[in-house]
């Protein structure tokens, strides 16, 4: 019996000492929702706003943006667009806060040229003083 | 993708000497392309050349190999769609993880509760 009780309790320190340990964050389950809900609204709301811009002031010659930025800012807009809603939801299943299956596959982003403003309804560039 | 269209991508930001540098260096991984992580490392290095050339390889290898470290991956410098791949892939691994961690404690559950059973039972013998 002692030997099984040692055995046992070898096995168990053993397990312990050689399995490693991953550090795990304890946090208020409503104080961390509403930090992630601050999050998500300042990168959605983001994206909204600079939808307008980019439709409303980006050109694309071939489906591509004229201007680099534009189309940094239209993957900003379309990744926010497409991800934000299911990895939020990803992140509060994972840390036990929502009921859920993980989905495997994420959603596809749209390509940047579903954004694209033909070059014939180039917006009018503003003129600015002494030129062009 | 896999590591020739990615080197085809690259050679003319990083020159052929740069591609024969890097081929070099994927001889060793090809075998691995196929899999969902190292489709997600060629991504984040195809991120890091075409924003910051030959350095950039420095950089996905720091995120690559924090990973590795339990320690958080600066991305920061990835495009908003390779960073939203990247996360939605930890989150599986994480969540993989944790159903990985709860067969296992079940199974240790029913074997330790095998076993006391069988220290009670021979207790119970030999007294």
């Amino acid at each position: 019996m002692k030997h099984l009780i040692l055995w046992l309790s070898a096995t168990l320190l053993a397990a312990v000492a050689f399995g490693g340990c991953t550090k795990y964050v304890v946090r208020d389950p409503v104080v961390y929702q509403t930090e992630l809900n601050q999050y998500d609204a300042w990168a959605t709301k983001q994206a909204e706003l600079l939808r307008g811009f980019v439709t409303d002031h980006c050109v694309c010659t071939d489906g591509k943006f004229t201007d680099k930025r534009c189309g940094k800012a239209a993957d900003f807009i379309l990744t926010v667009e497409t991800r934000a809603a299911p990895n939020k939801e990803r992140m509060l299943i994972l840390a036990g806060i929502k009921e859920g299956e993980l989905e495997e596959t994420p959603p596809a982003i749209p390509l940047n040229s579903t954004l694209c403003l033909p070059t014939s309804e180039t917006p009018e560039a503003p003129k600015t003083e002494g030129g062009e | 993708m896999d590591f020739k269209q990615l080197l085809d991508n690259l050679l003319p930001i990083i020159g052929q000497a740069g591609v024969d540098t890097l081929q070099d260096l994927f001889n060793d991984l090809a075998a691995d392309q196929d899999k969902p992580w190292a489709q997600m490392a060629l991504a984040l290095l195809a991120d890091a050349i075409e924003e910051h050339g030959m350095a950039g390889i420095e950089m996905a290898r720091k995120a690559i190999e924090s990973l590795f470290n339990d320690e958080v991956p600066n991305i920061d410098w990835a495009s908003p769609r390779t960073a939203s791949d990247f996360v939605w892939k930890l989150q599986s691994a994480e969540a993989e993880e944790k159903s990985a961690a709860r067969d296992f404690f079940v199974k240790m559950g029913d074997v330790l509760g095998n076993v006391a059973a069988g220290i009670i039972k021979g207790l119970i013998i030999a007294t």
